[in-house]
C-alpha cells in the first residue's frame, strides 16, 4: 500500500477526496521548498546615463535614461523557481513593475538562469548628476523549474 | 545573516537571511564577487531548555556579534541594513 499525507478542506474525506482544490495538502503533489531569502540593492550613477531627451520648455525638462543591474549568485546549478519583489516608499511590489507617466517612466525586473538572479533597472530621471539605488527583496527555492 | 559590502567603503550591496548558514547559501554571492567582501552572522544557542528528565526540548539563541541588539532589530526588520554601512577595519556597522 502507498502512503501518503494528506489534509482536506472541512466537509471532505481525505479517504476519498480526488479532487485537489478540496484538499490543503497532499503529498502526491510537489511544494515549493524554500532555498534563500535576502536583499541586494542596485546603485548607480546619473551621470552614466545612456540617453538624453532633450528639455522642451515650458512644461518638459530634459532626462537621463539609465539602466542598471546587480546579481545574486544562487550556485544551484539550474534555473530555479524565484520571485523578486521592488522596495517603494511604503509599499513592496512584486516585479516586473512598470510605471510611467507623460514625462517619466521605469521598469523594474528580475530574471535567472542556471548561475544568477538579474536585478535590473531602467528608467529616466531629471538628474544627471548623483546617484541612485533600488532595493529589491528576492526568494529563491529549491524547485528546479527544468527549463 | 550574511551582509555583502564594497571593500572599500563598506557600503552594503546586498543580504542572505538566515540565522545559520548552510553549504548552499556560503557559496553564493550577492553584488559583484571583485568589488564585495561578505561578514556572516551565525546565531549560537546560549540557552537549553530541558524536560524533567534532561531531554534538551528548545534553546535561546542570539547573533554571534557584539552588535547583537543590533542584529536582533535587522532579522525582525526593526532595523534597515541599508541605514547602515560596514566599517571595513572593525567589521561593526554604523549608522550612514
Amino acid at each position: 500500500m502507498t502512503q501518503k499525507i494528506i489534509i482536506s478542506k472541512a466537509g471532505y474525506n481525505i479517504l476519498t477526496e480526488t479532487n485537489v482544490n478540496n484538499l490543503i495538502f497532499s503529498s502526491d503533489y510537489n511544494t515549493l521548498k524554500y532555498a534563500t531569502t535576502g536583499t541586494i540593492n542596485v546603485t548607480g550613477n546619473y551621470a552614466d546615463y545612456y540617453h538624453t531627451v532633450a528639455a522642451v520648455p515650458p512644461f518638459f525638462p530634459a532626462t537621463y535614461w539609465n539602466r542598471a543591474e546587480a546579481t545574486v549568485a544562487h550556485g544551484l546549478g539550474y534555473t530555479p523557481y524565484f520571485s523578486g519583489y521592488m522596495e517603494g516608499t511604503a509599499f513592496r511590489a512584486q516585479t516586473p513593475i512598470y510605471f510611467g507617466d507623460f514625462i517619466y517612466s521605469g521598469y523594474h525586473s528580475v530574471y535567472a538562469d542556471s548561475n544568477y538572479l538579474y536585478f535590473t533597472a531602467v528608467f529616466n530621471a531629471e538628474y544627471s548628476t548623483g546617484t541612485y539605488s533600488f532595493t529589491y527583496y528576492y526568494r529563491i527555492f529549491k524547485n528546479n523549474t527544468g527549463l | 545573516m550574511i551582509i555583502f559590502y564594497d571593500q572599500k567603503s563598506g557600503k552594503i550591496e546586498g543580504t542572505i537571511d538566515g540565522r545559520v548558514h548552510s553549504e548552499d547559501h556560503l557559496k553564493m554571492w550577492v553584488g559583484d564577487k571583485a568589488k564585495t567582501e561578505r561578514l556572516i552572522v551565525n546565531w549560537k544557542p546560549v540557552k537549553d531548555y530541558k524536560d524533567e528528565k534532561g531531554n534538551l526540548i528548545a534553546q535561546d539563541y542570539e547573533p554571534e556579534h557584539e552588535q547583537k541588539e543590533l542584529w536582533v532589530g535587522l532579522e525582525n526588520r526593526k532595523n534597515n541594513i541599508y541605514d547602515y554601512k560596514v566599517d571595513v577595519k572593525t567589521k561593526l556597522l554604523v549608522k550612514k
